[in-house]
């Protein structure tokens, strides 16, 4: 029951927060409250599935593999967590740097509809269901990418929109085409389908479907070009939101969807992953590197660590999954805190192009000290989470004899820090006359701004120096991932 | 009939790619209808074509010609959702050519790199 | 728990910064000495500890990746913990009077006490994961007080320079730790150092280069030296402490520990002796030709550095114990030196060598101070700087190899500091001609105070070089594992060692006396060896990388939607393709036995319509073709028994062309904006799409590994879901909820479409 609260909550959320848009401050508190329920409530489940291993629910109880099975094993829980931790922040976020407009123009609405979509992808077992989440999902996006429309949104938001229909469809065709082929759709039932076959190695050209549609998701490359085209347009919080959700789902997915069939086709895959990793790391780290506007370097970032994700997932030990898992949980709070710190750039300033920036070291030292826990994290510094992401990988890759692949790793990871260098000696380093406290006044800060920020901080810091209690339990994540019989059995019968 | 069906979808599918590289959106939205159908019909060949075949029970239970339910549940999901998306898609279009005049996707430049 | 606290002390000590403000913190600057002075308590505690074997302290870390955070204290460890915290005390002092006239006090100080924690914190580190993070803190402090005068591009440049390489070589480092790591299985430093003989000797060499270069980014040397002059950016005290005395040994330290598991490598001496003669003599040849007297300074610890790397690098018993005692004659008379630049900084308002002048008439303290320790530097008796030299000299005559070659190479790079020293102390000392500048020409005690302890400290040990012999004994036993005892005498005899000094000395008389002759063929020199200067040279290269990555970036991501999809397509289908002939073709069969004269002629009415949609200039026809097709679609589903779907695929189908009518009014006509080659172009690629998508359905429909599920649809429908349309029965009963999301996506996407059309910002309020 309570993994199917995870999808009705958010619904009814936003069913209530749809009913209460005219009354802005009941709006806004029921909003939080609502937050706060559902990250409680994944904090049990995350205590639950420690306890239990997996938490199934048959929908409607109609047995096993044909109705709709929700499991939620601990990557899901991890995941579903950290979704609900980052709607928490973002919504405390908006309080005050979203206008009533965006409030009365359903904007909370939107946010739990998209998290219905997120948390219903986390949670099935099911193929079909888990395309109905994305549509859920990427139909809520494109609600929010386009609220407000500025003429940026709709530009960035027709290629977003286009790319994101065709990753469904590709994805809904590999549907089609594993139906013919396995005649299920849920995917313990297909796990075990494969195993039992001789013919285990026909299912790889519908792979390749599945495989393209949440590739596009994913961002990886050369699918990546809707992100950078439209991330940075609409206002800063549904940036942020989205840099903490959407393509972390796509990868989500790759992970559950490879652990299925790649051991069927292990050359393939590991060769093809680790190339796909390898670019996706260089290309978007060499073009954030070109960019002198906060958002769209921040966003670059995405891509190229999407690719750290990828060559933990091509590695496919239990040591390298449980890596990526890390890396996309320190990347997911670490880069929306760097979204967030650029908002606040952005408020304090009316800008977020470097080139017009300049001297906050010196008027703002806690604006500084604020970007620079994310962008350390990032740039894999100790002790910040993504060092410990960083030392994983690279530890990972070691183990494998993965040599080339490491290379690449820690070379992107130098180009990386420059990159966060370079927004520090732009930004907060560089003299400009024109950010003098003379002409910018003192726009007032508020409280509901910084303490997302101030928390997410310490989360990348308690993420890297209390390391050992969380990877321990991803580790056991991503056994549990490459344990299929388990998987089967679990949602053949739950306890 | 599964031979006609692939070449059918094959054509459907090339037809909705060509559209989608041209430059104008209302070509692109077209594109999209065409590959959404598309896909409808791949999951509608999974269920086996059966001529005639129904997917009713009698009053008893019995059936005559079964064809494959679930596939046709799919759709019938899939096409709706994929008219929400059309609408939206439309919707969006509409928009952007009163916001910015425009029906020419390689205007479009201006939000990708700096 | 002392070694928590002495690292602990200087990262929390800022903290309290809080609770004074700028003013009030100047005039109490004295506390600003405290915790130094506890961290030399905590140093004379562990000399008596010490006598009976190290100390060691475990905390769990990352058990699961097997990291241990380990403190260890052992001789050799604490040699350099107390060259930090003694020269520390003294920089602080000095910091805390020189820094008075500067902005950002209090921050300046936070930097330098994390800057010492994380020093002290690499130098007690006892496994090589928790070295590290100090060592990217010490990197990380270095960048931000190079740029503590942020505001001038220079600063920048510099701090960016020394950020970038020394993080580079960091993560070659963190490489080679992780590597080690994973083969030791442990990160403990000693038992890494044990590994050596399991080693395989390809990840040995591997590992090796990448130590080299964390080791020689860190310790400026060639050819990463280059950072270091700029480094001098820096106020005064930060280039006295992290750029000659302590940052920069760091790498050194690294060598040192290194040395017993891979000292008897060949590529070890070569690589190490080799680059450290080039970098002794390029720093100290550079150093001719300086005029900044903080660049004079930063060469000459180029060289020196130069000098060390050598010395372990030549590695036998001697050679590390001339490594040793060069370290520390090079940390006094270096802290001295820049701490005395500041002084004449301060007096004279410039560290322009031809400004300053006749400063023994108004100063002689400092001169009498600066000589002693230019005689150091010189290598001359009675200060300490003699005997490292004397050591030095005697280790090379007696080591073999290339070491003798080494030596003659020293004797010139020494005679090139012989020659800089005289220079120096004429230059400064004796009158020029200038007019004595209006600053005020006090000296103030508390920077005066470091550079008196050090030569006075200098000297002592120059006198009585013996009271040193039993603690170097000990060190060296702890770095090559073996017990040693060593001597340190002033006077050897009258031996090579001797005359070689008496060489060099005479040399670098005779530089000095023939300057003028000299000057211009070593200027020549020095402009043909050095036509490329490596500062510009990097910052160039940043340039053509930020040009490079502008240029790739507008060649990915040049914002022409159309050719990124063509992108998405072309990796499909050249993805598709590759699988398909990797798994083979199938040889599709016709069977007629589902066909039917209707669906037939639907489908080829339907493939001409395609063609229409495609070609077609006319708008309303393009909608009425795609309808139709919707239709044709409804009308294959009916043949095959889907009457539902038929239904829905019709509403469907015509709410979308209303939409598409109504949006189309507003629309301008079609325009043919494409050329004939492009068109043709995507019409290969959209075929190509279309031939590989039939293939694959052909091909899923030639697989089948295992039924479908839907019989227990067929079995349950009406008894446990009441229903005989199984289709309904699946949507609301078995899959309901996908119903829900189905209804989820539509209420959205109405609202959405409700909000887009009557919602638009004003630009005013965005943000």
């Amino acid at each position: 029951m309570m993994i199917l609260s995870n999808i009705l909550l958010p619904l009814l959320f936003a069913i209530v927060t749809a009913m209460l848009r005219k009354q802005i401050t009941a709006l806004k508190w029921s909003a939080l409250i609502f937050a706060v329920a559902l990250v409680v409530l994944n904090g049990i489940i995350i205590d639950k599935v420690s306890q239990f291993d997996y938490l199934v629910v048959q929908v409607g109880n109609w047995e096993f593999p044909h109705g709709i099975t929700l499991a939620v094993d601990r990557l899901s829980a991890v995941m579903l967590f950290i979704s609900s931790t980052i709607v928490l922040f973002v919504i405390i976020y908006s309080w005050h740097t979203m206008t009533t407009e965006y409030f009365k123009n359903y904007y909370l609405t939107f946010v739990f509809a998209l998290l219905m979509g997120v948390n219903g992808a986390f949670t099935t077992s099911d193929l079909f269901n888990l395309y109905v989440w994305y549509e859920v999902m990427i139909m809520s996006s494109f609600v929010l990418i386009t609220l407000g429309n500025t003429k940026e949104q709709l530009t960035g938001a027709v290629k977003y929109v286009t790319m994101n229909i065709l990753s469904s469809l590709f994805f809904l065709a590999g549907i089609g085409l594993l139906y013919a082929k396995t005649g299920t759709l849920n995917m313990a039932d297909l796990a075990q389908k494969l195993t039992l076959s001789q013919d285990a190695a026909l299912i790889n050209s519908t792979a390749i479907l599945f495989f393209i549609g949440f590739g596009i998701k994913s961002a990886i490359f050369p699918l990546f070009f809707w992100l950078p085209a439209s991330y940075h347009t609409p206002p800063l919080p549904i940036t942020a939101l989205f840099s903490g959700l959407l393509t972390k789902v796509g990868v989500y997915s790759l992970l559950r969807f490879l652990s299925i069939i790649y051991i069927h086709d292990k050359l393939f895959w590991q060769v093809f992953l680790l190339t796909i990793a390898g670019l996706t790391m260089v290309i978007g780290v060499l073009t954030a590197a070109s960019q002198y506007e906060i958002r769209r370097i921040l966003s670059f970032h995405i891509v190229s660590q999407i690719g750290y994700m990828i060559l933990g997932l091509a590695l496919f030990t239990p040591l390298g999954i449980a890596a990526a898992i890390y890396y996309m949980l320190h990347n997911i709070v670490a880069k929306t805190n760097a979204f967030l710190v650029a908002g606040l750039i952005e408020h304090q300033t009316g800008t977020f192009h470097l080139k017009k920036l300049g001297n906050l070291f010196k008027t703002r030292p806690w604006l500084a000290l604020f970007f620079a826990i994310p962008a350390l994290g990032l740039a894999g510094f100790p002790p910040f989470s993504g060092f410990i992401g960083k030392l994983s990988v690279i530890q990972a890759s070691i183990e494998s004899q993965q040599y080339i692949i490491m290379t690449v790793a820690v070379i992107v990871s130098f180009f990386t820090l420059f990159s966060m260098i370079k927004i520090w000696m732009e930004g907060f380093w560089k003299e400009n006359q024109e950010t003098d406290e003379s002409i910018l006044g003192k726009p007032k800060l508020h409280f509901s701004s910084v303490l997302p920020v101030a928390f997410m901080g310490i989360i990348t810091i308690a993420m890297g120096l209390m390391a050992q209690p969380l990877f321990e339990f991803l580790l056991k994540a991503s056994n549990q991932l490459l344990d299929m019989d388990g998987y089967y059995n679990a949602l053949k019968s739950p306890l | 009939m599964e031979l006609i069906l692939a070449i059918l979808i094959g054509v459907l599918f090339a037809a909705g790619t060509y559209l989608l590289l041209r430059r104008s959106i209302v070509k692109l939205v077209m594109g999209i209808v065409l590959i959404s159908y598309a896909t409808n019909l791949i999951l509608f060949n999974a269920s086996g074509l059966v001529q005639n075949g129904l997917a009713f029970l009698n009053k008893d239970g019995s059936y005559d010609k079964m064809t494959d339910p679930l596939p046709q549940a799919l759709i019938l999901t899939a096409i709706v959702i994929g008219f929400g998306l059309t609408a939206f898609l439309l919707a969006l279009k509409y928009k952007f050519f009163k916001i910015t005049g425009t029906d020419d996707l390689d205007q479009l430049k201006e939000t990708d790199a700096s | 728990m002392l070694t928590m606290l002495s690292i602990g002390i200087l990262a929390i000590f800022p903290l309290l910064f809080i609770l004074f403000d700028e003013e009030q913190l100047k005039k109490h600057r004295y506390v600003l000495l405290l915790p130094l002075l506890v961290n030399i308590l905590a140093g004379t505690i562990w000399f008596f500890q010490l006598q009976t074997g190290p100390i060691e302290h475990h905390f769990q870390w990352i058990t699961i990746l097997n990291i241990e955070t380990i403190f260890r204290v052992d001789w050799f460890s604490w040699y350099f913990f107390m060259l930090i915290n003694v020269i520390g005390l003294m920089v602080f002092l000095y910091a805390s009077a020189y820094m008075k006239s500067y902005d950002g006090y209090k921050r300046f100080f936070t930097f330098l006490y994390i800057f010492t924690a994380a020093m002290n914190g690499i130098v007690l580190a006892g496994d090589l994961i928790t070295l590290f993070v100090f060592w990217e803190l010490t990197s990380i402090c270095s960048f931000l007080l190079i740029g503590f005068n942020h505001r001038e591009a220079n600063s920048r440049n510099a701090s960016l320079t020394a950020l970038l390489i020394t993080a580079a070589g960091g993560l070659a480092l963190l490489t080679a730790v992780i590597w080690l790591g994973n083969l030791a299985g442990s990160y403990d430093i000693q038992k890494v150092l044990n590994l050596s003989n399991a080693l395989h000797r390809d990840s040995l060499i591997i590992i090796f280069i990448l130590i080299i270069i964390g080791a020689f980014t860190k310790s400026a040397q060639f050819p990463f030296h280059f950072w270091l002059p700029g480094a001098m950016q820096a106020p005064t005290p930060v280039s006295a402490f992290l750029h000659s005395a302590t940052m920069v040994k760091a790498g050194i330290y690294l060598l040192f520990r290194f040395t017993p598991m891979m000292g008897e490598m060949v590529h070890w001496y070569y690589v190490l002796s080799l680059t450290g003669v080039i970098t002794m003599l390029l720093g100290s040849f550079s150093a001719l030709f300086q005029s900044d007297l903080k660049k004079i300074l930063a060469y000459t610890t180029i060289s020196a550095l130069g000098t060390i790397v050598m010395l372990i690098g030549i590695d036998t018993k001697m050679s590390i114990k001339a490594a040793l005692v060069f370290l520390l004659v090079h940390a006094l008379y270096k802290a001295s030196l820049f701490m005395l630049t500041g002084v004449i900084d301060k007096i004279k308002g410039t560290r322009e060598l031809k400004e300053i002048g006749n400063l023994w008439k108004s100063n002689p303290v400092i001169c009498i101070v600066a000589i002693l320790s230019l005689l150091s530097m010189a290598g001359l008796p009675p200060m300490l700087g003699f005997i490292g030299k004397e050591v030095m000299y005697d280790a090379k005559f007696q080591a073999p190899g290339i070491a003798r070659l080494m030596l003659l190479l020293s004797v010139i790079s020494n005679a090139f500091m012989v020659f800089i020293s005289i220079k120096l102390m004429v230059l400064l000392f004796l009158p020029n001609g200038n007019q004595p500048s209006s600053h005020s020409s006090k000296s103030k005690p508390a920077m005066m105070a470091g550079p008196v302890a050090f030569t006075i400290i200098a000297f002592v040990f120059g006198l009585a070089p013996y009271s040193l012999s039993d603690f170097f004994g000990n060190i060296l036993s702890q770095i090559t594992f073996t017990p040693v005892q060593i001597q340190l005498k002033m006077w050897h005899g009258f031996n090579v060692v001797f005359v070689l000094s008496l060489a060099t000395i005479l040399l670098g008389l005779l530089l000095w006396i023939f300057e003028n002759r000299i000057t211009g063929l070593f200027l020549k020199i020095y402009r043909n060896l050095f036509t490329i200067n490596l500062t510009h040279s990097f910052q160039h290269i940043i340039q053509y990388f930020l040009k490079f990555t502008k240029i790739q970036t507008n060649r990915i991501q040049h914002g022409v939607h159309r050719y990124y999809l063509m992108i998405i397509f072309l990796f499909s289908i050249a993805y598709i393709w590759w699988k398909l002939l990797m798994t083979g073709l199938y040889v599709p069969t016709f069977n007629t036995e589902n066909v039917s004269l209707l669906t037939v002629v639907v489908t080829s009415i339907m493939l001409l319509t395609v063609g229409l949609i495609v070609t077609t200039r006319s708008r309303v026809v393009a909608v009425v073709a795609l309808a139709l097709i919707g239709y044709g679609i409804a009308l294959l589903f009916m043949t095959y028994g889907a009457i539902d779907l038929a239904i829905t695929q019709i509403i469907a189908d015509t709410l979308t062309m209303i939409i598409f009518v109504i949006v189309l009014q507003k629309l301008p006509r079609f325009a043919r904006l494409s050329s004939k080659r492009s068109r043709m172009r995507d019409a290969l690629i959209a075929l190509s799409v279309g031939l590989s998508i039939t293939l694959l359905i052909l091909k899923a429909d030639m697989v089948n590994i295992h039924q479908p599920v839907s019989d227990y649809f067929v079995e349950n429908s009406l008894t446990k879901g009441k229903g005989q349309n199984i289709v309904n029965v699946i949507l609301v009963d078995f899959r309901s909820l996908d119903t829900l999301g189905e209804i989820t996506v539509l209420a959205v996407a109405a609202i959405g479409i409700a909000t887009m059309l009557s919602f638009t910002l004003n630009k005013k309020s965005h943000g």
